[in-house]
C-alpha cells in the first residue's frame, strides 16, 4: 500500500478572551474532523508565557500554528505579533489573526508586524464554520512549515 | 512689503505683535525669519512663481513665532510695480487663521477618534452577534435531538450574548451623550448623591462583606448632577468586581478641597492596577480582566464626564496595594460653548441625582 499522505494533528494555540467564541472554533474544528490538538488561553500576556514556557506553563507544548484575536485585555492581539515576530526563536509560527475587526487599520498593522493569515469571522454561522473547516484543512493538510 | 528679492522693506504694528519681533529685527530679512518648516519647498516655488508673472498669490502659511510658537496666516501677496510697469517689490496682507486652523485641527482629531469609534463599536457589537447566531444553529439541534440540558446551555449563551448587546449599546450612547449634551453645573451636596447610588449595591455589599467608608471633606462639589451619580456608580461598581478580594474589603469614597475645584476619589484595597495599565485603562474598549462581564466603556464615560467638567481623571495605585480612581471638578466652565454656568447656586436637591440606568453592576 503506499503511503497516502495522512493529515498529522496540528496543535493550535488559540488566543481569545471569549470563551463562547473559543467554544464556536474548538466545535467547528471538531464538526470539521480537523486532525488537531487546541489549546486555549484568554489574553495576550498567557499567550506569551505559553509560548515562552514560563509559569504555569513550563511542560507547554509548541504549538504550530497560532489562533489569534486583536482585542485582547492586557496585551492586545498587535503586541502578541510583535513580541512574536521579534522572537528569534519563535518567529516561524504561523500567526493566523481571527477576529471580528474589520478595521483597515488592523489590517495595515497586522501585515506589518508580519502576520501570515488575517482572517474576519463572518456574524454567519454556516460561513464561520466554512471558514474554519478551510482554515483547518489549509493549515493540516496543505501547508507545510519548516521542519 | 518686501523688495523684488523677498527682503523685508515695511512692516505694520500688528506683524510686529503677531510674530513677536521688534521692527529693526524684521527690515531687511527676508520671511524665512519666521518660517516654520512646516510647508515643502514647492509651495514657496509656486508662490514666487505666482508672484513674479505679476499675478496675486492666496494661501494659508505657517509660520513661526519668535516664542516658537506657530501660527496660521491668510495670505494674499500681491506685486508692486513702477511706473514701467516692472515689479520691485510685493505687499503681503496677512490675517491670522491660528484659531480657525487649530479648531480644524482639533476637528480632524475627533474625527479620526470617531473612525475608531465606529470601527471599535462594529467590532464590539459584532462579536456577542457571532455568538448569538453560532449557539442558535446549536440550539437548533439540540432541540431535533432532544438534548435539553445542552438546548439550556446554549440558550443561556444567547441571553448572555444579547445582555452584553444591549449593555455594549446603552453605554455607547452614554458615551455619546457626555460628549453632545450640555454639562449642567449646579453646587451639589455629595451625601445624598452618594447615598442614591450605594442603595442599589446594598444586596451585593452585605452578601459579600464590603464596608463602605465615606470621607467628604468637601461637602459639595459644582458638577452636573446625574453625571455625578453616574461617576459614583461607575467607580464603585468597578471597586466591588476588581477592588475586594482580600480579607475585610473596605471602599473609600472621599472628596477634598483642592484650589478652588474639588477632588472626587474612590478607594479600594484590592490587587491594584499595573502602571502601564493606568493610561489605557481609560480607553474606549480596553479591559483588563475578562472574568467579569463589563463593556470596556465605563471609566472612557468617566473620563469624558471629567472633561466635560473641564477637570481630569486618572489613577493612584502600586499593584497590591489597592487602586484609587480620582476625578478633578475643578468648579467653573471649562468651554463656555459646551457647558452652561448655572447662576443660581442654590443646592441641588437629591431626588435629582438618583441612580442612573446602566447596568454595571458585577455579576453575583
Amino acid at each position: 500500500m503506499s503511503h497516502q499522505q495522512e493529515p498529522r494533528p496540528v496543535r493550535f494555540l488559540l488566543v481569545e478572551d471569549d470563551q463562547d467564541h473559543a467554544e464556536l472554533v474548538r466545535l467547528a474544528l471538531a464538526e470539521n474532523r480537523i486532525a488537531n490538538e487546541l489549546d486555549h488561553v484568554t489574553d495576550g500576556e498567557l499567550a506569551l508565557r505559553y509560548l515562552r514556557n514560563q509559569p504555569p506553563f513550563q511542560s507547554a507544548p509548541r504549538p504550530d500554528i497560532l489562533l489569534l484575536d486583536l482585542k485582547l485585555p492586557r496585551v492586545d492581539g498587535h503586541e502578541v505579533i510583535r513580541e512574536v515576530k521579534h522572537d528569534a526563536d519563535l518567529k516561524r509560527l504561523p500567526i493566523v489573526v481571527l477576529t471580528t475587526s474589520d478595521a483597515e487599520s488592523d489590517r495595515v498593522n497586522a501585515y506589518n508586524e508580519h502576520v501570515n493569515s488575517y482572517l474576519v469571522k463572518p456574524v454567519d454561522f454556516e460561513r464561520f464554520h466554512e471558514m474554519i473547516r478551510t482554515l483547518g484543512l489549509y493549515w493540516t493538510v496543505w501547508n507545510q512549515p519548516p521542519r | 512689503m518686501t523688495d523684488r528679492q523677498g527682503r523685508i522693506t515695511y512692516v505694520n504694528d500688528r506683524f510686529c505683535a503677531v510674530s513677536g519681533y521688534s521692527r529693526h529685527q524684521l527690515i531687511g530679512k527676508t520671511h524665512r525669519l519666521v518660517n516654520s518648516g512646516t510647508h515643502p519647498r514647492e509651495f514657496f516655488a509656486d508662490l514666487w512663481q505666482t508672484v513674479l508673472a505679476g499675478k496675486i498669490w492666496k494661501g494659508t502659511i505657517c509660520n513661526r513665532d519668535r516664542a516658537g510658537n506657530l501660527l496660521w496666516l491668510a495670505t494674499t501677496i500681491a506685486p508692486l510695480r513702477d511706473t514701467s510697469g516692472a515689479i520691485v517689490g510685493f505687499i503681503s496682507v496677512r490675517h491670522d487663521d491660528t484659531e480657525l486652523e487649530r479648531a480644524q485641527q482639533r476637528l480632524r482629531s475627533k474625527n479620526a477618534e470617531l473612525e475608531e469609534l465606529v470601527y471599535t463599536v462594529s467590532h464590539d457589537l459584532k462579536n456577542p452577534l457571532v455568538t448569538i447566531t453560532g449557539y442558535i444553529t446549536y440550539l437548533d439541534r439540540c432541540i431535533t435531538s432532544g438534548d435539553i440540558p445542552q438546548a439550556r446551555a446554549h440558550a443561556d449563551r444567547i441571553r448572555r450574548a444579547s445582555v452584553r448587546m444591549r449593555q455594549t449599546i446603552d453605554d455607547i450612547l452614554r458615551l455619546c451623550r457626555v460628549g453632545i449634551a450640555r454639562t449642567t453645573l449646579a453646587e451639589i451636596d455629595i451625601d445624598p448623591v452618594y447615598r442614591g447610588v450605594i442603595e442599589q449595591f446594598i444586596p451585593t455589599l452585605t452578601a459579600r462583606g464590603i464596608r463602605m467608608r465615606t470621607a467628604f471633606a468637601a461637602p459639595s462639589l459644582r458638577a452636573d448632577p446625574e453625571q455625578l451619580a453616574h461617576v459614583l456608580q461607575n467607580l464603585i461598581g468597578n471597586a466591588i468586581a476588581y477592588g475586594c478580594g482580600v480579607d475585610e474589603p473596605t471602599i473609600t469614597v472621599g472628596t477634598e478641597r483642592r484650589g478652588i475645584g474639588v477632588c472626587l476619589s474612590v478607594a479600594d484595597q484590592g490587587a491594584g492596577i499595573d502602571p502601564r495599565f493606568h493610561e489605557r485603562i481609560f480607553r474606549a474598549f480596553t479591559r483588563l480582566h475578562t472574568d467579569v462581564e463589563g463593556t470596556g466603556l465605563g471609566l472612557a464615560i468617566v473620563r469624558r464626564i471629567a472633561e466635560a467638567h473641564g477637570g481630569s481623571a486618572w489613577i493612584d495605585s502600586t499593584p497590591g496595594q489597592g487602586a484609587c480612581f480620582n476625578l478633578m471638578f475643578p468648579g467653573l466652565p471649562p468651554d463656555p460653548h459646551q457647558t452652561e454656568p448655572t447662576p443660581d447656586l442654590s443646592r441641588t436637591p437629591a431626588r435629582d441625582a438618583g441612580p442612573a440606568t446602566l447596568a454595571l453592576e458585577p455579576r453575583p
